[in-house]
């Protein structure tokens, strides 16, 4: 338990005191805070589903919450199916596919319709790769390299009145990331560590022109499991966005920051290959640039199937 | 379960390449219709605070409507919309307002300059 207290300061440590940049307006799937990362080896093939509930209230100006008029409260309704499957020993091929139930902005003005757009949000597609493993201390260590493709919905309009950006179900440009992975279990007891990098392309469509700022995540945790069948952990999450830019190589003042998030984790084996997950996502603390509405809390379930062909 | 794999795998490279669409240009719409002008009821506005009323005034040929903005909110349709915008959208935004008949579609648009929240003015 000492162990665990340490490894969760360091982090902290090295997270909070950053110079930090964070975004406003967000078209695209949400990011991933996945912490099953760890390889489950050739022939396994792993077909996922989730749903994540994401709601936002509330304007902050750098660390401080304001009241604000026009912006009543947003939400949105996500699901994605994802598969997972060890092509090579050491070598892992992830795809995800991401669809908007709902994408919602409620205003608080007469007259005023609420922004809803939705339909089918980004695919993304892994390689992940199994660097080292320790089986003599139980470690291991992964990286994987990737890009969301803005395969949905983009220039999405109601009533002939195109949507805003922040509420349209694709990104509208290519997004590229890679991580690293590192997990130790000992015992019951694993611990993990995922950073991660996201490079958006610039929005170049009919009408918007935007280009969202890099986005740096640091997430570790630590997960205990009962005789393999129920697992419990709780996750740090530290998300720092750059600011964002606009035609003519503007920068977008009010965008970036960044957010710690602490996530609870619950999952459940429910049948022989079959397993159940939730996760709730609260902000710990928040620090965005300039004045941007902020999340108040994401939870998401999903339920997973995995299968190994090469027994 | 070969095959459910690779078409799965292969879905989404469908998806790929659905997303790679050409832009297409429309043809211009009949000398007999045209936008006359936009006007809106404020041509700056405060971010997070201030709306204003953008309206198309055209010769009415049966034509339709269509809005965008490349920042900010518009609410609304037909000849009248709201439009707004956040902290994120401070500067110069276009509003474009669009007709579209059987002959083809034009365009015209207006600028709207969005300060900042914390501004005094």
């Amino acid at each position: 338990m000492k162990q665990i207290s340490v490894y969760l300061l360091i982090v902290l440590f090295a997270t909070v005191g950053i110079k930090i940049h964070a975004q406003c307006c967000s078209a695209g799937n949400p990011l991933s805070t996945e912490s099953d990362l760890v390889n489950s080896g050739v022939k396994n093939l792993k077909i996922g589903v989730n749903y994540r509930h994401s709601f936002s209230n509330t304007f902050y100006s750098e660390n401080q919450a304001l009241e604000i008029g026009i912006i009543d409260k947003a939400n949105y309704n996500f699901t994605d199916i994802n598969l997972s499957y060890g092509i090579f020993h050491r070598a892992t091929l992830k795809a995800e596919l991401g669809y908007f139930i709902n994408k919602t902005e409620k205003y608080n003005i007469e007259n005023m319709n609420n922004a809803i757009g939705s339909g089918l949000g980004d695919a993304s597609l892994q390689f992940r790769y199994l660097l080292y493993k320790s089986f003599t201390n139980k470690w291991e260590l992964s990286g994987g390299l990737g890009i969301k493709l803005p395969v949905g919905v983009f220039d999405q309009e109601v009533n002939n009145v195109k949507l805003p950006i922040t509420v349209q179900p694709s990104s509208g440009s290519f997004k590229y990331f890679a991580n690293a992975f590192f997990h130790k279990s000992k015992g019951n007891l694993a611990l993990y560590s995922l950073a991660s990098i996201e490079v958006s392309q610039t929005i170049d469509s009919d009408n918007f022109y935007w280009k969202y700022g890099n986005v740096y995540a640091l997430n570790t945790g630590a997960i205990y499991n009962w005789k393999n069948k129920l697992s419990a952990g709780i996750q740090l999450r530290g998300e720092l966005r750059e600011r964002s830019s606009r035609e003519n190589k503007q920068t977008v003042e009010a965008s970036g920051g960044f957010i710690m998030y602490c996530a609870p984790l619950l999952s459940a084996k429910i049948a022989k290959g079959y397993y159940a997950m939730c996760s709730i996502n609260i902000p710990v603390y928040k620090y965005v640039n300039v004045l941007q509405l902020t999340n108040a809390y994401s939870f998401s379930i999903g339920f997973q199937r995995k299968f190994n062909f090469d027994k | 379960m070969k095959l459910l794999i690779k078409t799965l795998f292969a879905s989404l490279i469908f998806f790929t390449l659905l997303s790679c669409e050409e832009k297409i240009n429309e043809p211009e719409i009949s000398d007999t219709s045209k936008i006359d002008s936009l006007t809106a009821g404020n041509y700056s506005i405060k971010a997070f605070t201030d709306t204003t009323t953008i309206r198309v005034h055209y010769n009415d040929l049966g034509q339709d409507i269509s809005w965008e903005a490349d920042h900010g909110t518009l609410s609304g349709e037909g000849k009248e919309i709201i439009y707004f915008a956040g902290e994120c959208c401070v500067g110069l935004n276009t509003i474009t307002c669009t007709l579209t008949d059987s002959t083809g579609q034009i365009s015209e648009n207006i600028k709207i300059e969005v300060i900042s929240y914390f501004n005094k003015k």
